[in-house]
Order: structure tokens, then C-alpha cells, then sequence
């Protein structure tokens, strides 16, 4: 999808799209999925990580609510937007300003 | 009342269903390596608790033994071709989602309305298990759901999941089996020395330090064993529980949350945790293989920043 949109940006200046851009954003793309799976699951009570962490606990004599472990990992889900997003920005104008500098002679 | 019992059989009984169609279907070379893993798979659920620990573990070696010698094939469960899924999906546009989104309100549902629920005084679910119980039974509503929205065949959702086990393959079991890798460290005493050796290197009497040393170790620990799963057993065990916890008295459920999710930062770092940081530079076709982790390392070191911070500010 990522790809794509690139694509079809560059396709409106009447451009194609080089190798080296087209693995930086796929690169972007895979990471961007790893990291907003690794931050937004944990907020869901009934994944793999928020159990194991309830079963530990629970061996160790603290009984836990599933949903007090989902609702902490609200703060660092929001940060991981936040940096991640803006470094996709960042990535984007760079990408934008790749291409204003190569078109000019 | 309803125990996790009940669940064990449910999984169970699926399990055993892919062991079955796995040893009827002659298009896989391997057929009968699917269908042992999956058969002992199933009878985890089924028995695991009449096995006892030896049992259990001997079992766990039959499933590393299947997978590691390559046992494990790829079936071609009967299901839709290419064109008749694209066909259903222009057809049902967007209400194919609604299956999906059934699981997340039906837990919830589960936990916050049944679960305080008692019929003649005895509760409706397990209270310990009320979670994995909502998440069972939400399985059950989305499946009833899309079969009657789908009008799909009653062997489809069997067949399909068949299809997904066999695409990921042993690969499922993972998370499963470091945990529980992470659980013998801990019973070991891994989790103890590794607090002794850090409180012998380290002070840990500032909370500040403390608390960057829980939180960086668990995402160093992770980088080293591949997987936060493993990480956490170990670390909380030597650092978490004595002496943030117990010591500096903080908030249980704050400090586990946060350190899991350090440990996560230290996942993205890792090409241990090959599933997703080398499998994808393959699939995509990068000429270097490095090149998702080097996108994830500016994102993970300033989150493991502030997951330190907030777990200082939230916790104490």
C-alpha cells in the first residue's frame, strides 16, 4: 500500500520510482507493522504477553486483573505512536525533498 | 460454573480436528508429520494434566523432534479459489469485517457484564479465568457469526484454520515454549543470580537506577534470547518482584506492563526474533536483510527512554 501511494505520487510528475527508495519504504512499512502490533496488542486483555504476565504473578502470590495490565500499556502505546509517527514524517518529507532536489538540473 | 477446563477441551477438540484432516489430505507429502504434531498438540489440551511432568515434557520433545527434523508439510485444505474470494468479497463488502470485530466486544462483554455474574449463588465463570473464558467463548460467537452471515460450508472455519496452522507452521508454538523456556530459568534460579549479579555490579538502592536497570535489562535479555516471553520470567523474577515490587512497593500491574513492553523495544532490536525482523526483508525482497531492524532501532531506543520514565512516574 505504502508502495503504492509512493508510485502513484511520483506517477503524477510523470516519474518512476528507483530501487533504493522503493526497499526504504518497504523496509518502513514491515517495521511500522512490527511496531504497532508489539505496542497496540498488549492493550487487548486476552493476547499471549498480558496472560504469561497474569500467570507469573500469580505463581509469585499477586493476583492481578487482566484489564489493570491492558490499561498501563495505554501510556507507552501513545509514545510509540507518537515517535513512530513522526519519524514516518520525517521519512515522507525527506522522500518529498529527494525528489524536488533530483528534478531540478 | 464454567472452568478453563471447558476451553482446554475446545482447543483441544480443534487441534485433534487439524490432526484428522491433516492425515486425510493426500495432497501433503508430509501429511502424517502434520497430523503427529497437531495430534500431540491436541492431546495437550485433552490429557496434559493426567500426563504429569514427565509425560508433558516428553511430549513437548516429540513436537521439537517433528519440527525439527522438517516433518511439517503444507496441506491444501478444500477451500475457495482466488476468484471465488473475490468474488464473495465484492459481494459482502464490508460486512466481512463484522465477524472480526465480534471477538473484541464479545470479551469484552465477557469480562465487564458476565463475569460478575452468579446463577444460584455459584458465579457463571471461573473468576480467575474469566479472560481466557470471554476469549473462548467470543471464538465460538464470531465463528457462529460468520457462518450464518457467510453462509460458508459448517467445515470451513476447521479447514481454514487449518490452512493458517500449516502457513505458520511450528512457528505457532513459539511464544508458547520460550515462555515456558523463561519459566525453567526462573525455577532454575537464573532470574535470583541475575539479580545478584547486577545488585553486585550496580546500586540498586536509588529507585531511578533500579527502575533503568529492570527496564533495559528485560530489552538487553531479550535482544540475547530472541523473545520478550522468555526475558520476562527471568528478569521479573530477579529484579521486578524484589526489589521493585517488594522493595520500593510499586504498583504490580504497572511495573509488569511496562517492563513486557520494554522488553518488546528490545525485539525490535534483535534479528533473534527472525519471525519479524528477517522473515518480512525476505518476503519483501530486500537486498539487506538488516534493513527492517535498522528502521526499528531509532523507534526502540527512545520508547525504552520513556517506558523508563513513565514507569517511574506511574508505578511509585
Amino acid at each position: 500500500m505504502a508502495e503504492g501511494a509512493v508510485e502513484a505520487r511520483l506517477a503524477d510528475q510523470g516519474r518512476e520510482l528507483d530501487d533504493e527508495t522503493r526497499h526504504a519504504v518497504r523496509a518502513q512499512a514491515a517495521a511500522t507493522d512490527n511496531i504497532g502490533l508489539f505496542f497496540g496488542e498488549d492493550i487487548f486483555i486476552a493476547i499471549g504477553s498480558i496472560l504469561l504476565m497474569v500467570g507469573l504473578l500469580a505463581a509469585s502470590g499477586i493476583t492481578l486483573d487482566p484489564l489493570h495490565l491492558s490499561l498501563w500499556a495505554i501510556p507507552t502505546a501513545i509514545a510509540a505512536f507518537l515517535i513512530h509517527g513522526t519519524r514516518l514524517l520525517l521519512f515522507d518529507r525527506r522522500l518529498k525533498a529527494a525528489r524536488a532536489g533530483s528534478r531540478a538540473p | 460454573m464454567i472452568k478453563l477446563s471447558l476451553v482446554y477441551l475446545l482447543a483441544g477438540l480443534v487441534f485433534a480436528a487439524f490432526a484428522v484432516f491433516s492425515a486425510l489430505d493426500r495432497s501433503n507429502a508430509k501429511r502424517f508429520g502434520n497430523a503427529a504434531f497437531w495430534g500431540l498438540v491436541a492431546a495437550s489440551f485433552l490429557v496434559g494434566d493426567r500426563l504429569g511432568d514427565l509425560g508433558n515434557g516428553v511430549l513437548v520433545l516429540g513436537l521439537g523432534l517433528l519440527a525439527g527434523f522438517g516433518l511439517l508439510g503444507r496441506g491444501q485444505p478444500l477451500t475457495t479459489s482466488p476468484e471465488e474470494r473475490r468474488r464473495l468479497s465484492e459481494h459482502f463488502g464490508n460486512r466481512l469485517f463484522v465477524p472480526a470485530l465480534t471477538l473484541p466486544v464479545v470479551v469484552a462483554l465477557g469480562v465487564l457484564v458476565l463475569k460478575p455474574l452468579t446463577i444460584g449463588g455459584a458465579p457463571l465463570f471461573d473468576p480467575k479465568q474469566a479472560t481466557l473464558i470471554s476469549l473462548a467463548l467470543a471464538a465460538v460467537a464470531a465463528v457462529v457469526v460468520a457462518l450464518v452471515l457467510l453462509r460458508q460450508p459448517i467445515v470451513s472455519p476447521l479447514q481454514e484454520g487449518r490452512r493458517l496452522m500449516d502457513t505458520v507452521g511450528w512457528a505457532a508454538l513459539l511464544p508458547q515454549m520460550l515462555a515456558a523456556l523463561g519459566a525453567v530459568f526462573a525455577l532454575a534460579g537464573v532470574g535470583e543470580l541475575i539479580g545478584q549479579l547486577v545488585t553486585a555490579w550496580i546500586p540498586l538502592d536509588t529507585l531511578f537506577v533500579a527502575v533503568a536497570v529492570y527496564c533495559v535489562g528485560m530489552a538487553a535479555f531479550t535482544v540475547i534470547m530472541g523473545n520478550a516471553f522468555a526475558a520476562f520470567p527471568v528478569l521479573t523474577a530477579g529484579v521486578g518482584l524484589p526489589i521493585l515490587i517488594k522493595g520500593f512497593g510499586g504498583d504490580p500491574a504497572v511495573v509488569c506492563a511496562i517492563g513486557m513492553l520494554s522488553g518488546f523495544c528490545g525485539t525490535l532490536m534483535t534479528p533473534l526474533a527472525a519471525n519479524f525482523n528477517l522473515v518480512p526483508p525476505a518476503l519483501l525482497e530486500l537486498p539487506d536483510r538488516y534493513s527492517v531492524i535498522k528502521a526499528q532501532i531509532p523507534t526502540a531506543l527512545p520508547l525504552l527512554i520513556v517506558n523508563v520514565v513513565l514507569m517511574y512516574v506511574l508505578a511509585f
